[in-house]
């Protein structure tokens, strides 16, 4: 790609090409043929597609968002929905559940069978891969369907007292465990545990110089978990006396509700176009040498000023193609200060924390008042076949990354006296981890996205209300916008946190 | 699997760690084989800890396997669901008169798998070792799964222990050997508890006994709840009595699988035979090679069928008849005892051929055959076309001869020596036509309704020389009916489609043509390759164009296992080209090209398939031009293909980021072309680099073909989750079929998943 070579004498200079011969210009002619290519087709299918609605008298639009689809869900957290888009939100939840219970679970049995497999112990081992085995090269779906048929064909007698008493009940109406939830005065509690956690990062830097200083042993990691803890006995009980922190949040919301749209529409434009100077800024002074700006290639100038078209896009974006979207923001930065102020909001009893056992009697679950956690047979096919599957894919990333590690680093803290076990924790498991963090992560974005498998079975999640709402609404192009929109926002969280780790964790070159 | 695509860097890391265990086992010192005490204390009783976690995973594995067992082989599972639905399991209803089809389709594949096993390079095989030190295991593993009764086996359990402790040698009596004991006997106790047999009885509805603890039966009211009170409500129980399952006896259990004892007893046998047999020294450098062990366990299966009574299970009319102690129909077993003949010939055949000079050229063919027979056995043969002869004459005859021979000779021409830019500049007014064209067939679709009236002018010549010199000719011929064909718009259709085709292919070669000038023999070789290549294609497209003349009540000719084995292979024959490409795109330079690559890769990557594939089952219709459609099957094979794609791109790309700078300045200081370069120099080494995420990825597109069944197509997992349960005679049965195209499933992963281990052992992979 040596194309933008420097012309360094004035005869090369006057030999420039004729411009039809000129790579640069020919490639950025290809490019930006290919490029206005792709927009017209994508323009021309949807016109096609307006024009396809229009015969069919299909009316799009995000109306049935506000409107009773008149459905029922099971399993969620509104089972009547009143609204569409309290039916997508329920979904959503339902999705959110598989995907963060079952990244959970899936670690830890993940992680346990990935250290089996490596064991010296021929059963350990062999019972891992074997597990290994069977759950990857079986697809997902046929696992989840299996499930569903095994849970499905379980049948409950009234005395029966398989599986465990109040700890997990499978029959054919459907699975219980126990459940731990987030009760009255959470979030106040939650304030001590804060406060605490300050207070412990100082007393741990206090007694940390007080050990480099003195050479004494102080257990400055132990005495940031005591104040913790304390705080967090204290908390328990005291909670209540944090009420105010609500009116903060109120507060707030009120603030956020005042500002004009006009402003947010300034910032947003500002912020795009800031984003376009910085980088051409920045563009700039790295062609700058110690003899001044550098001469710029056509190369160079294409960028520049793609850059620019871009800024001016985005803020034609806020003041043109959308600017409902400014209020919108403004909305939904009140209503989440809102809803910590309710949350936050003063005087409650009772524990933070609690938790209730499953409630069965004659074989059926309690419908109302506290009881275990219920799934659907559906709900519960689903989890345990993506908890399974995708732990036997972590377990592999695990295997993989420890015996990534170096030969040498066994050896080396073998030569320095270590314990197995502390060697496993001080200088296999930490360099295993590195390694072993990308592809986590992609098998974090796999679980998320399989959790749309419970169609199959007809759990509820995010595409199954998806696909009821459309079939009730018609509104199947705008459902598809959602979903797209949603799982996109999962990768990319998902990314974002794994990458923040990774950058972390990235062995730092000198 | 869905997304069970591995990714790059997880399939790097996988395939890394197998070679790294690989290697250890390969660099251990030659130990000598312990005595079966010996290594049980080495492996499995090391210490305490040890013997605790033997004892756990020896029990979580039993339970396992003792619970599909006992499914397996109880009275009341229905294999006759299975039995008689295999023709509908692998080839969905495809019609019994045309099931020839089928079996040449069979026939092709196993000729050339026989072929290729003959002629390729042989490893070197399982060693007997390693095989013996499976068998012995599994054979103890199936004799205790089936002798675990009931409580008895505790007992038994017990026995074997104590003596697996006795036969360890130790040296005196230490507090670790102590401990030892007293964690084996715990263990023991734990398993005989938690394995209690749960082989429960059923009744004639298939519903799991229960008994009062005085042994009689607890009887069932009609909703099927259990009775344990009396008429006045009273409970029939006694205080703190439960009634409870009624489970098989230890005697009936035994008498019920002493066939599988006996194959226990017989795997045992062999392996201690073997073992004992040839001595520490021939144990250890015997070898058996795979293929003749995978082709000796098909060929003792087809042989079985003449000798042992498996049974005839089938739909006679529309009835469901069950002939257990019968052989089976001879439509299924002639036809396999011919392929496994064709198997063996084509074995040999292969073995014949490797030993010639002509062993390069005959692997080069046979691939070249796989590329062809999925197109090949898919339109030709399964999908039984009925040719309008008149139409191919007429119209499909003079299209390809068109474009085989003035292609052939424009190519000549333009790859003479000394041609210049004359021969670019033709190729490229070649391919702006080629663009133009499609450019104005997609954006005045309707137009070709009428195809006299078609905007594009280029066609009107043609459109002169159909009217004016075919017409004449072929008129006489098809008494007057050549032109009426022409009012068929969809045949129109298909004809310029193929025009459209053509001019694209012929700009290709066009642009490639410059890199053949030079000698006659150069550019013969690029005139033959366009003379196949354009005889081929033109042939697939008339055959694909012509309807189907297989019957059969579903939308498709194609169902079940084949299906999903079809949509996997296209599938990754047509997302290959398109992910390498965006590969190319994406660590390109050339900043639009890497953006739009980018957006296409992540869109693609971040929303799950069956999103996807709901988009375009439902809504990719809406976005086509009126009159243009797609079948269900076709957009979802789109589906796969686009979104296949786009994982293959990140798979590729990491294989080109692999490859050093130094290679880029290489190439560049000896003059190469860009096209040059990624195609001589960057490709072969990325591409190399790239199979372990690539065959995982193959693996993956063929679990997630399960997918199929939620759209709507009667894939293998459809039929068994939908169409068996819901035939009369096996109303609701779905465990069976599911248990058994998990099986099939898995034997097709695991193959690949071994295969390409081997691959990267052959290739170097992971070596620097």
């Amino acid at each position: 790609m040596s194309d933008t070579a420097e012309p360094t004498l004035v005869a090369q200079a006057a030999q420039r090409p004729p411009f039809y011969r000129d790579v640069t210009v020919v490639k950025w002619l290809v490019q930006v043929a290919t490029l206005v290519l792709v927009l017209f087709a994508l323009y021309f299918l949807a016109g096609q597609a307006g024009d396809s609605l229009i015969a069919k008298d299909i009316k799009t639009g995000f109306d049935f968002l506000d409107v009773n689809p008149g459905i029922n869900l099971n399993g969620t957290i509104d089972n009547a929905p009143e609204t569409g888009g309290r039916a997508l939100w329920a979904g959503m939840v339902n999705t959110l559940r598989l995907a963060v219970g079952g990244i959970f679970v899936a670690t830890i049995l993940g992680i346990l069978v990935g250290v089996s497999r490596l064991s010296s112990n021929w059963m350990v081992s062999k019972v891992a891969s074997v597990f290994i085995e069977y759950m990857r090269n079986i697809p997902l779906l046929v696992h989840i369907i299996l499930f569903f048929a095994i849970i499905g064909a379980v049948e409950k007698a009234p005395s029966d007292l398989w599986p465990i008493e109040g700890v997990l009940h499978v029959s054919n109406k459907g699975v219980s465990i126990p459940r731990v939830f987030i009760a009255d005065g959470f979030y106040q509690w939650l304030v001590f545990l804060l406060i605490g956690a300050v207070i412990g990062y100082f007393v741990k830097k206090q007694r940390q110089r007080k050990r480099d200083d003195t050479g004494e042993q102080t257990y400055p990691g132990a005495a940031q978990f005591a104040v913790i803890a304390v705080f967090g006995v204290i908390g328990w009980f005291a909670h209540p006396l944090f009420g105010w922190v609500g009116g903060i949040f109120d507060a707030l919301a009120e603030l956020i509700d005042s500002v004009p749209q006009i402003a947010v529409q300034v910032a947003l434009t500002v912020l795009a176009i800031g984003l376009a100077v910085n980088w051409i800024r920045k563009f700039l002074n790295s062609r700058r040498t110690p003899a001044g700006l550098a001469k710029l290639t056509d190369d160079d100038w294409f960028r520049m000023i793609f850059a620019g078209v871009g800024a001016a896009i985005g803020a034609l974006f806020f003041w043109s193609i959308w600017p409902g979207g400014s209020s919108w923001l403004i909305n939904s930065g009140r209503d989440l200060f809102e809803v910590a102020g309710d949350k936050f909001g003063d005087g409650r009893d009772g524990w933070p924390i609690n938790g209730m056992r499953p409630d069965v009697t004659d074989g059926r679950f309690a419908n109302a008042g506290p009881a275990g956690l219920n799934f659907s047979n559906g709900f519960a096919a689903v989890f345990l076949g993506i908890v399974l599957y995708t732990s036997a894919f972590i377990a592999e990333i695990v295997r993989g990354g420890i015996l990534a590690v170096p030969k040498g680093q066994t050896e080396a803290a073998q030569a320095i006296g270590l314990r197995r076990s502390t060697m496993l924790r001080r200088v296999i498991l930490p360099q295993a981890f590195r390694v072993s963090l990308p592809p986590l992560g992609n098998q974090y974005l796999n679980l998320t996205k399989n959790t749309t498998l419970a169609i199959a079975v007809g759990a509820t999640d995010l595409v199954q209300v998806g696909q009821t709402v459309y079939n009730q609404t018609g509104k199947s192009l705008e459902v598809f916008g959602i979903w797209m929109l949603f799982y996109l926002a999962c990768s990319l969280i998902i990314s974002v946190v794994v990458n923040f780790f990774n950058v972390r964790l990235a062995i730092v070159e000198r | 699997m869905e997304n069970s695509q591995l990714d790059a860097a997880t399939a790097h890391l996988i395939a890394n760690a197998d070679r790294v265990e690989a290697e250890e086992a390969a660099a251990r010192p030659d130990e000598p084989s312990l005595p079966p005490g010996e290594w049980m204390r080495k492996n499995l009783f090391q210490s305490p800890s040890s013997t605790a976690l033997t004892f756990i995973f020896a029990t979580l594995g039993i339970l396992a396997f003792q619970g599909v067992l006992n499914f397996v082989f109880s009275e009341n599972t229905a294999w006759d669901a299975v039995r008689t639905n295999l023709r509908l399991l692998f080839t969905q209803a495809y019609p019994d008169e045309n099931y020839t089809r089928v079996w040449v389709t069979m026939g092709i594949v196993m000729g050339l798998a026989g072929l290729s096993m003959g002629l390729a390079k042989s490893g070197a095989g399982i060693g007997v070792k390693r095989m013996v030190t499976w068998l012995v295991p599994a054979a103890v593993i199936l004799g205790l799964c089936t002798l675990l009764g009931q409580t008895v086996m505790g007992l038994a359990l017990a026995v074997v222990g104590f003596s697996l402790v006795w036969l360890i040698p130790d040296g005196g009596v230490s507090l670790k050997k102590i401990a030892t004991w007293a964690f084996t006997w715990g263990g023991l106790i734990v398993t005989g508890v938690l394995l209690r047999e749960p082989s429960v009885l059923k009744d004639a509805n298939g519903l799991p006994q229960w008994a009062f603890p005085n042994g009689t039966f607890v009887e069932r009211s009609e909703t099927g709840t259990l009775i344990t009170t009396d008429a006045e409500g009273v409970s029939l129980l006694g205080d703190g009595e439960s009634v409870g399952l009624l489970r098989e006896s230890f005697g009936d259990a035994l008498a019920s699988r002493t066939g599988w004892l006996i194959i226990a007893a017989v795997m045992f046998a062999v392996g201690a035979a073997i073992w004992f047999g040839l001595g520490e020294k021939r144990r250890r450098s015997t070898f058996v090679s795979g293929i003749a062990l995978g082709v000796g366990a098909v060929g003792l299966l087809v042989s079985s069928t003449w000798w042992y009574k498996w049974g005839n299970y089938t739909f006679a009319d529309g009835a469901f008849s069950a002939e257990p102690d019968a052989y089976v129909a001879e439509s299924t077993r002639n036809p396999w005892t011919y392929l496994f003949l064709l198997l063996i010939g084509a074995f040999l055949l292969g073995k014949l051929i490797r030993t010639t000079s002509r062993a390069g050229t005959g692997r080069a063919l046979v691939n070249l055959s796989w590329l062809l027979a999925p197109f090949v056995t898919f339109w030709v043969v399964l999908r039984g076309p009925v040719y309008d002869w008149a139409h191919i004459w007429s119209t499909d005859v003079p299209i390809m001869a068109a474009f085989a021979l003035g292609g052939a000779a424009l190519l000549w021409l333009i790859t003479k020596p000394g041609i210049g830019e004359v021969g670019r500049l033709v190729a490229t007014a070649i391919m702006f036509f080629a663009i133009y064209n499609w450019a104005v067939a997609f954006f005045s679709y309707e137009g070709l309704d009428d195809w006299t009236s078609d905007t594009n002018v280029f066609f009107r010549p043609i459109q002169w020389l159909y009217s004016n010199v075919f017409q004449p000719i072929f008129d006489p011929v098809f008494s007057g009916h050549f032109l009426d064909r022409f009012s068929d718009s969809i045949q129109m259709t298909h004809m310029l489609q193929v025009v459209r085709f053509g001019f694209l292919f012929l700009g290709l070669a066009a642009l490639l043509a410059p890199n053949f000038v030079g000698e006659a023999r150069q550019r013969l070789r690029l005139v033959y390759a366009w003379l196949a290549f354009s005889v081929i294609f033109h042939v697939l497209v008339t055959i694909i164009n012509s309807d189907s003349g297989i019957e059969v009540p579903t939308e498709d000719f194609a169902g079940g296992f084949m299906i999903s084995i079809y949509v996997s292979v296209f599938t990754m024959l047509a997302s290959f080209p398109l992910g390498v490409i965006l590969a190319l795109a994406r660590t390109s330079k050339l900043p639009l090209f890497r953006m739009m690559s980018t957006v296409y890769i992540e869109a693609f990557r971040g929303v799950p398939l069956i999103t996807m594939l709901f988009f375009f089952t439902v809504f990719v219709n809406l976005f086509l031009p009126e009159g243009m459609e797609l079948s269900g099957l076709a957009a979802v094979s789109i589906a796969f293909t686009l979104f296949s794609a786009a994982y293959l791109a990140e798979n590729v790309r990491g294989g080109l980021q692999s490859i050093r700078r130094g290679q880029y300045e290489a190439s560049d200081a000896m003059g190469l072309t860009t096209v040059q370069r990624t195609a001589f120099i960057v490709l072969p080494q990325g591409l190399r680099v790239s199979i372990p995420p690539l065959v995982g990825q193959v693996i993956g597109t063929f679990k997630e073909t399960s997918l199929l069944a939620i759209v709507g197509v009667f894939d293998f997992l459809r039929i068994a989750r939908d169409v068996i349960p819901s035939q009369p005679e096996f109303l609701g049965i779905r465990k069976e079929g599911l248990l058994f195209i998990s099986v099939v499933y898995f034997i097709g992963a695991y193959a690949m998943s071994k295969y390409s281990q081997r691959l990267e052992k052959q290739l170097g992979v992971g070596e620097r």
